[in-house]
């Protein structure tokens, strides 16, 4: 068990600068996720804590020790990779075996961890097959166990579930939350799945592009979201991000317009599909949109329809609610729901929603 | 246009012809195989069959061409000739170190193919030049580095004051230069089958081990060389039947001397039957020689091809 700060950390391949000044705390005992699309540095983070890949710059520190430049094996570290890599010519029990190898653990204790990992993970009818003979959902708790055996101070996981099918992860991402609640070890999970990360941590770093766009728990990404990026990051349907002038205590958008108070100008005005009322077309304030699809989800609806400029706008809607494509309908933010982003993508924090 | 027409000649077509049935796969390979099939039967049967009847025959040139009927005599007689034995061991040395020395020249040479390194294109072209090289030019090559005369470590012990020349042509080691130059040939084809291998290996593996704490020896054992068992086996089989039957740059380089100190099977093959002229005893021999080759295969299968060949 450990915490762990990353301190103005950076890493760049020739030109390409892969994390750019991250700055992070993983509390002891915490489920941190990593989130953000592909290329945004998520997993070279993750190297880098694991020590297999150099940072370029800054520290990594694991309860305040300095171990930015020690090896991998001198952090006590243990990873699970994407579609569960395991050592493919060699039974489940020498693979576990294997993460206890060059450990000073005596014969007993070794032979005992090993036998409890396999119980808790319930692997012990497949101990002497072959990873290649494991269904994936088999093999992604033959490395979790591989992991856990050597009561690492730190986990981390590198997208353990993108290579499932989607039944399996959604079982298995429970069961992972359970054992890390059990163990308590602190834990870093890297994923590009939003569902994964909103369900599974206890805290969500999101990043774009080598930068740490926000960190919070789940209920602070997805209802404060500190930049547009994160506000479009997370939910699904995502959120609808239209942009328009904020003058005069209106937001304003072609037809649309939104009683909001704030600086003025240029402002990007987000709001979630739960969170529109659909109305007539002609409805004084309410953005004017063409139905495009709708989407029945069983407890609810989403309809998608193109406002004026092109843009896809989303709402949800009553699961019986029906419409033709190509009807002409209008669309109301809730005032008190909606959000302001500046042309930077930066939150506005400032602006009180008035009644209409 | 083009529609109507080609609908109508379908039309008239297919009240004329009979629906044909395809051929089967079988009868199609054999039929595209029958070309190699009668080249084989001509240079492969005949050479044999010819062969088999020359073992059983004793064969004399002087005083007329006569092939006189000997039975299984030439392949008795063999085992009582202290040449064929010794030419048995020479045969065993020079395979084995053949096939050791082109597996890890092989393993080496793939691993620093297998490394990210500047112009990685010049350094696979070099070192997949040795393998273009003929035999004979290798055998030359070869007897000039390492004969007493001309040899590097003669020039190394002069310039340090000897006044010996080193000869590695010697009776002790000629059979280990052989098999160097051998494995020298050989190597790089096995390097680049190892290569394919390797690229399929993935990078992340590596990361697993490093975590794992492995050493670089566990590393190569549990990570590199799993996914290289098969192609290891296949090419120690080629290496042996090759190296067992290698002849030119043995003729080239020593003549199967000093003595009979690299005097291989294949050379007293040779010496037997087209320097002494008693071509039935060196069928007999040959017969020998492919035997030895069938059983060698065979072993290297039952002990190592079984496990890895899925």
């Amino acid at each position: 068990m450990a915490k762990i700060d990353l301190v103005k950390l950076r890493k760049t391949f020739g030109a390409y600068v892969a994390v750019e000044g991250l700055d992070l705390k993983i509390n002891d005992g915490e489920f941190l996720i990593m989130l953000g699309p592909s290329g945004c540095g998520k997993t070279t983070t993750l190297n880098m804590i694991a020590g297999l890949e150099a940072a370029s710059a800054g520290d990594i520190l694991f309860d305040n020790v300095n171990v930015t430049d020690l090896p991998p094996h001198e952090r006590n570290v243990a990873m699970v990779f994407q579609s569960s890599l395991l050592y493919p010519h060699i039974s489940v029990r020498r693979n576990i075996e294997t993460s206890l190898r060059h450990t000073t653990i005596s014969d007993a204790d070794r032979k005992r961890r090993i036998a409890e990992a396999a119980k808790m993970l319930e692997i012990e009818p497949f101990m002497d097959k072959l990873p290649g003979q494991l269904s994936g959902g088999q093999r992604q708790r033959v490395a979790t166990a591989k992991a856990i055996v050597r009561e690492p101070s730190v986990f981390l996981l590198d997208e353990p579930l993108s290579a499932l099918d989607a039944a399996l992860r959604l079982s298995l991402r429970s069961e992972l939350v359970n054992l890390q609640k059990r163990l308590g070890t602190t834990t870093v999970f890297v994923t590009h799945d939003q569902v994964e990360a909103m369900t599974m941590g206890d805290r969500i770093a999101v990043m774009n592009s080598g930068r740490l766009e926000q960190i919070g728990t789940p209920d602070e990404i997805y209802n404060s979201p500190s930049t547009v990026f994160v506000a479009g990051f997370l939910g699904s349907p995502p959120m609808n991000l239209l942009e328009g002038d904020l003058a005069g205590g209106f937001f304003r958008r072609g037809g649309l317009a939104v009683p909001i108070q704030g600086p003025g100008g240029k402002v990007t005005l987000g709001v979630r599909p739960q969170d529109v009322t659909v109305t007539e077309a002609t409805a004084p304030g309410a953005l004017p949109v063409t139905v495009y699809a709708v989407e029945h989800l069983g407890r609810e609806s989403v309809l998608i329809a193109d406002d004026d400029r092109g843009n896809k706008v989303r709402a949800l809607v009553a699961p019986g609610w029906h419409a033709r494509v190509g009807e002409k309908l209008g669309i109301m933010p809730d005032p008190a729901r909606c959000l302001l982003f500046d042309t930077n993508g930066a939150r506005i924090y400032e602006t009180v929603a008035r009644a209409a | 246009m083009a529609v109507g027409s080609a609908g109508q000649a379908i039309q008239a077509s297919t009240p004329s012809r009979k629906p044909r049935r395809e051929m089967s796969d079988t009868r199609f390979a054999f039929l595209i195989g029958l070309p190699v099939l009668v080249f084989l039967m001509l240079v492969v049967a005949y050479p044999l069959g010819y062969a088999i009847y020359m073992s059983l025959h004793q064969i004399v040139f002087f005083g007329g061409y006569r092939a006189n009927f000997v039975g299984l005599k030439n392949f008795i007689d063999v085992w009582s000739d202290k040449s064929f034995i010794n030419a048995i061991w020479i045969t065993l040395r020079f395979t084995v170190e053949s096939v050791v020395l082109t597996m890890i020249l092989g393993l080496c040479l793939a691993s620093i193919m297998n490394q990210r390194i500047r112009m990685a294109g010049l350094v696979r072209t070099l070192l997949f030049l040795p393998w273009c090289v003929s035999s004979y030019a290798a055998g030359l090559m070869f007897g000039q580095l390492v004969r007493g005369q001309t040899g590097i470590l003669t020039t190394i012990s002069f310039t340090f004051g000897g006044t010996q020349g080193v000869d590695l042509m010697g009776r002790a080691t000629v059979v280990e230069v052989l098999a160097v130059a051998n494995a020298w040939l050989m190597a790089p084809l096995v390097a680049f089958f190892l290569l394919a291998n390797m690229k399929t290996i993935p990078k992340r593996l590596y990361d697993l081990a490093a975590i794992d704490r492995l050493t670089a020896w566990e590393t190569f054992r549990y990570v590199t060389l799993p996914p290289l068992q098969f192609t290891l086996f296949v090419f120690a089989s080629i290496t042996t039947v090759l190296s067992m039957k290698m002849f030119d740059m043995i003729l080239i380089m020593t003549g199967g001397g000093p003595g009979t100190a690299s005097a291989t099977l294949t050379y007293q093959i040779y010496k037997r039957s087209f320097k002494d002229l008693n071509l039935g005893y060196g069928a007999a021999m040959s017969f020998y020689l492919l035997f030895f080759i069938l059983g060698a295969t065979f072993l290297i299968y039952l002990v190592w091809g079984r496990r890895v060949s899925r």
